[in-house]
């Protein structure tokens, strides 16, 4: 058994020392004594190479002390951050909702200190639109702005539309991100601003008025911002005392796209009612959000103090209207509800203080086939009683040509073969119908024509509008079940056609097209008829092809 | 051996990733013409560069493989399909070499030329090919070197030890491979060194022979080298190509004849080419000349070279004739004018090819021939008179003239790219130069109006359909097989816009669609019509909708997709990847207060391997197109008129015209 060895005391040292060391290590011991114990025990007898393992278990722990302790001075670090330094100051508008609206941000170094990199990043509610973002921010959401040293600005600016109702609010959010030593710091901030006013509105074109039982209510839909709004709807929200109001289809109606300034005129059928006194509520929508609401309560009038009728005139554009009764009387008129561009929807003119017919003449623009309105006021009284509304169909005339084409407008060449053309030697042309342009939707359009004899169809045709295309013999018809002229104002049609000149066409220019006719009908019902002349070889509307038609002998 | 192949992946995609993206592609890759250029200046100018890597083949010294080894270098990688040829003489040795730097091969070859292998005559004196220049001996009756080597043995090994080794060239350029010697050196000669004179006949015979032997033995020690030789079709079975300097050099149907079937007989891959100069006058211009040869090489079926005549192999002359693609021939030359029915008989020769049609008149008079069907002349910048972009039926052609003429553009040809169907397209490159005549793009098999795209949606080699209207896609297999589904609802009828490409690198195509309404909602879909992935492109009440397009912005294999605003928003564009994470920053490709949409396309435009983002302008803009690249910098724009149009501009990318490079397809401009 081998003898405990003795521990010498080193001269010149203590027992106070020695005490205090044995002491003063106790926890170092505590863990020491803990560890071999875990070594003993669970390494030992179980790896082939225990003290390997064992000190790489306790560097892995000695690793994530040092990790943790780390992070809680970094914690605690951060915590003693007293502020970020940096005064940010929102600069906009008074909001308006539906319009483009631009916000700036400002930065400035509070704290006389030079922050840096900072980034920032703006936190705005679903329904406001970024149009755009300078300066942009990353995949993070991010916008870096730089250093802000002392004295210096730095701005974000924001373009952007609201799509909310006036009277709300709309919260701002920023995060404000800077470069600190070894970390980043964030700071959150929000300012609340109230929508003011809204770009687009609904207004009574009578703000006081009574209506006789059956009549409309005439409401100006206006959009008062700078850009287009795509998608305008007006609603019937509400009524109290006119069951049978309506507006549109299922009380909603689609205005379409309202280009910046266009004011439309829309009509809010009352129905029949018995009541005295009914109530309307319209909400208008930007196609995302309603942002403007109309609330009206007015008397009902037992009737208009004259008899109104009106017609389409004979000439497009103008209403015969015929009038009896006494007292001062007047008419709104509007040949289309949908009139836009910036000029009023409507006109009130005055009727003459006696009975007569009246033929009154539009100076807003007239689009053939599209539905007038007469409302008939009566104006000895105050406020005005508003008659029953009468409708009808403007006469329409729809632009309708027929071309041959041997160039495109932009020069590029479509026909191939002699220009001019020779005895015996095919040229290809092209054959345009143009419909157009016209401000409303047609259907069952059908255009015809019959070939000349010296002319064939090939069989190229082009459109980009979906219908029928048929060559039976020399006859050449299309068929498109509707034309949505809305958007675009115009179509054409075109297809391949190619003349081969014979001997008798010498010296002068061949037939390439014949009359050709044009039937539709609108949406409102207006049966459209219409033709168009022929077109020869020296194609005129070819501006690069134009007087090249006079056949050669080669 | 695991650790091995691991190392081994580890490499290869370092080499993969490491490889520098083709800035150029080759024109003889996508077919004729292919064009050589004899660039023999001492000088490689680092401007040159660019210009000279635009040529298919090119002949450098082979002193620029110790001169300029790096610019070579840089050749290859602006054109990675780039045939570089090193430029040796095989008969003849120019002393000036012997005091250049040692390591220069020309220095090297001297040092190694034995005195015995040089020509002499009767008389012991050394024969001179050019003065400064002895010939060597080719024939096998050449004494034998230090190694029992005689010259036509030791060149092919010197080419195999010295030049290719260097791994910079693809072969060699062997100048002076003649069957014959009595013509070039009028003396007498004693090739076979008895001190008498061989005569003619004995010699012409020795050096047949003895050149015979050195090109086999040169493709013996070279098996995988591009040998070119300048010197006749005596060869042309031992050579890859033979290259026809001056043609014609004496009569058009013979020379033409000969460099025919001098094709017919070239080792496999032929490179026969013929070469038309201005006789070294500075006549860049003559462009008649240069389609004369162009036309006659093209339908001869060989390469072309065209410069200055052999005191100047040196020049970059292009012409708007060596940017056409007209794909592989499709028949042999026949007789389309003027021929007598002799084979060798002035005539107009006529070559049919993928893409067009080649025309020349050997005759002395101006033909008028009668085309085969409509044919497009070139757009040309050069010789507005002869392509003059019209559609032609026949035409005139002046003596001594040729042409090339394009197969007029079919709506085909739109590919992996959307239009509707029905609209006028025009084309363009990626700087607005007009490409083709505008056409209709109008497919009978396709509904008027529909949104259409025509690509290989199921990998079977076949084109298929996709179309788009009133809410609902169909797609049409070429096997028959037919889909139709309804991405956005049973509801929603309005446009779709559509693109085409690979989201997920399995085998299919995916079809990317935008809903060009509220919400602007981007579907990510199978052929099939699966759903893969979607999101919301822009704030969901915006009505505009979106227009989509995909493609490799950043040439890693993966593809992006690209959205664009439509009507109502700003021109902003936003770059996602296929699962519909932001991808980058976007940006706005007009000006922000632009609310008129746009268009957006995807493809490589100008050709440099990776995809560029193509924008159109939206409704109520100037008609305009700009090119970024997949982090928003504009690389080019053009515009397209100076009014503002009503519907806005729509653009596509597809390579129209089969030269390898995607066009500009616009659509939307009024055609009447």
């Amino acid at each position: 058994m081998p003898q405990k060895r003795k521990i010498q005391q080193p001269p010149g040292v203590t027992g106070l020392i020695k005490h205090g060391s044995i002491v003063s290590l106790a926890p170092a011991r505590a863990v020491t004594s803990h560890a071999r114990r875990l070594y003993h025990e669970r390494y030992k007898p179980h790896f082939r190479y225990p003290k390997w393992v064992f000190g790489f278990d306790l560097f892995l722990v000695a690793i994530a002390l040092t990790f943790f302790i780390f992070d809680l001075s970094m914690y605690f670090h951060a915590a003693e951050q007293a502020g970020s330094g940096v005064a940010l100051e929102l600069q906009a508008p008074a909001l308006k909702s539906s319009d483009i609206m631009p916000l700036d941000l400002t930065l400035r170094s509070t704290d006389g200190k030079l922050h840096q990199d900072v980034r920032l990043q703006w936190h705005l509610p679903a329904y406001v639109e970024v149009i755009k973002n300078a300066p942009q921010p990353g995949a993070d959401g991010y916008a870096s702005l730089g250093d802000v040293a002392p004295g210096q600005d730095k701005s974000s600016h924001l373009l952007v539309r609201i799509h909310a109702p006036a009277g709300g609010k709309v919260l701002f959010g920023f995060s404000l991100k800077q470069n600190e030593p070894l970390f980043w710091t964030v700071h959150n901030g929000y300012e609340s601003r109230t929508i003011e006013s809204s770009a687009l509105t609904v207004k009574p074109v009578f703000p006081t008025a009574s209506y006789v039982t059956g009549a409309s209510v005439p409401v100006v839909v206006q959009n008062a911002g700078h850009v287009a709004i795509p998608a305008v709807t007006l609603r019937l929200a509400g009524q109290d005392g006119a069951p049978q109001a309506s507006l549109g289809s299922n009380g909603l109606y689609s205005l379409g796209q309202l280009n910046a300034g266009d004011k439309r005129l829309v009509f809010v059928d009352l129905g029949a009612t018995e009541k005295s006194t009914v109530s309307l509520s319209l909400e208008l929508s930007d196609g995302a959000q309603v942002v403007d609401t109309w609330n009206a309560s007015f008397n009902m009038a037992s009737g208009a103090g004259f008899n109104f009728k009106a017609h389409a005139g004979n000439d497009p554009g103008t209403l015969d209207v015929a009038y009896q009764g006494n007292g001062a009387a007047r008419t709104l008129v509007s040949f289309s509800a949908l009139a836009s561009g910036g000029i009023a929807p409507y006109k009130i003119v005055d009727l003459a203080n006696a009975s007569g017919t009246s033929e009154i003449a539009s100076d807003i623009p007239v689009p053939a086939g599209q539905p007038w309105n007469a409302l008939p006021i009566d104006s000895s009284v105050a406020p005005p009683i508003i008659g029953i509304r009468q409708s009808g169909v403007a006469s329409a005339q729809i632009p309708f040509s027929a071309n041959a084409r041997y160039y495109a407008a932009s020069g590029d060449q479509l026909g191939v073969g002699p220009l001019p053309p020779v005895v015996g030697q095919p040229t290809a042309y092209w054959a345009v119908w143009s419909i157009g342009p016209f401000e409303a939707n047609l259907r069952n359009v059908s255009l015809s024509t019959v070939l000349p004899a010296e002319v064939k169809a090939m069989g190229k045709f082009a459109s980009d509008i979906p219908g029928d295309f048929k060559i039976q013999g020399q006859q050449v018809t299309w068929k498109v079940p509707t034309l949505d002229l809305l958007g675009s104002g115009a179509a054409s049609f075109a297809f391949e056609i190619q003349a081969t000149p014979s001997k008798q066409d010498v010296s002068q220019a061949i037939k390439l097209l014949d009359e050709s006719s044009l039937s539709a009908q609108t949406e409102n019902g207006a049966q459209i008829q219409s033709s168009a002349p022929g077109d020869d070889s020296n194609i005129q509307s070819d501006q690069k092809g134009k007087d090249r038609g006079v056949v050669e002998l080669k | 051996m695991m650790r091995r192949k691991l190392l081994l992946a580890v490499l290869a995609w370092a080499l993969i990733l490491g490889l520098p993206a083709p800035s150029q592609a080759a024109k003889g890759i996508n077919g004729s013409p292919a064009v050589i250029n004899l660039f023999l200046n001492w000088q490689l100018r680092d401007q040159d560069l660019p210009s000279l890597a635009r040529w298919d083949v090119v002949v450098l010294d082979a002193n620029q493989q110790a001169r300029f080894p790096d610019k070579l270098r840089k050749l290859r990688e602006l054109n990675p399909s780039i045939k570089l040829l090193a430029y040796l003489p095989s008969e003849e040795y120019a002393t000036v070499h012997q005091s250049e730097p040692p390591d220069y091969p020309f220095a090297k070859l001297g040092a190694q030329i034995s005195s015995s292998w040089y020509a002499h005559d009767p008389n012991g004196n050394l024969v001179y090919f050019w003065p400064g220049q002895p010939l060597l001996n080719v024939t096998q009756d050449c004494p034998a070197g230090i190694n029992g080597e005689k010259w036509n043995t030791f060149f092919p090994r010197f080419v195999r030890d010295q030049i290719m080794s260097t791994g910079l060239w693809d072969g060699v350029f062997l100048d002076n491979t003649f069957d014959g010697i009595s013509h070039f050196a009028p003396g007498a000669l004693d090739l076979n060194q008895d001190g008498k004179a061989d005569g003619k006949t004995a010699e012409d015979q020795a050096w047949n022979k003895g050149m015979d032997v050195m090109l086999q033995q040169m493709r013996a020690l070279n098996p995988g080298a591009i040998i070119l030789g300048n010197g006749g079709s005596v060869y042309a079975n031992r050579l890859n190509g033979v290259f026809f300097e001056h043609f014609p050099s004496w009569s058009w149907a013979p020379n033409w004849k000969e460099v025919r079937d001098s094709v017919g007989k070239n080792l496999q891959p032929a490179y026969t080419s013929l070469n038309v100069n201005t006789d070294n006058q500075e006549k860049q211009n003559d462009y008649q000349l240069m389609r004369y040869g162009l036309a006659s090489a093209l339908t001869a079926g060989s390469d072309y070279s065209f410069d200055q005549g052999s005191y100047h192999h040196d020049v970059l002359w292009w012409y708007d004739e060596y940017d056409t693609s007209l794909g592989a021939p499709r028949a042999a030359a026949y007789v389309a004018a003027a021929g007598n029915g002799q084979a060798l008989a002035p005539a107009v020769w006529a070559r049919a090819f993928q893409n067009g049609l080649v025309l020349v008149n050997s005759t002395d008079a101006n033909q008028h021939i009668n085309l085969p069907g409509v044919f497009e002349k070139l757009h040309g910048q050069q010789d507005a008179s002869a392509n003059d972009g019209s559609l032609v039926t026949s035409m005139d052609l002046a003596a001594h003239d040729g042409i090339l003429l394009m197969r007029r553009s079919e709506p085909t040809e739109i590919r992996n790219s959307s239009y509707v169907n029905g609209s006028f397209v025009r084309v363009y490159d990626s700087k607005g130069a007009q490409k083709a005549n505008g056409f209709f793009a109008q497919r009978t098999d396709a509904p008027s109006g529909a949104t259409v795209v025509s690509a290989d949606l199921d990998n079977d080699g076949a084109d298929d359909l996709v179309t788009a209207q009133n809410g609902s896609i169909q797609v049409q297999l070429a096997n028959g097989k037919h889909y139709t589904f309804k991405p956005f609802g049973k509801t929603y009828v309005g446009r779709i816009s559509l693109a085409v490409g690979n989201a997920n690198r399995d085998a299919a195509l995916e079809i990317v669609a935008g809903r060009e309404g509220a919400p602007p909602q981007v579907k990510v879909l199978s052929y099939s019509g699966k759903q893969l992935a979607q999101w919301n492109a822009y704030v969901s009440v915006f009505t505009g909708g979106v227009r989509v397009a995909i493609g490799d912005l950043d040439h890693d294999g993966k593809r992006e997709i690209v959205t664009g605003a439509g009507p109502g928003g700003g021109p902003h564009i936003r770059i996602w990847k296929a699962d519909g994470q932001v991808w980058g920053g976007g940006f706005f490709a007009f000006d922000s207060s632009e609310s008129g949409g746009v268009s957006v396309a995807v493809g490589d435009v100008d050709g440099d391997g990776k995809d560029e983002i193509v924008v159109g302008s939206g409704r109520g803009a100037v008609p305009r197109v700009r090119v970024f690249d997949g982090s928003g910098n504009l690389k080019s724009q053009f515009t397209l008129g100076t009014q503002p149009l009503l519907g806005g501009i729509d653009v596509a990318v597809s390579d129209v015209n089969n030269d390898g490079v995607a066009e500009i397809v616009v659509s939307g401009l009024s055609a009447f």
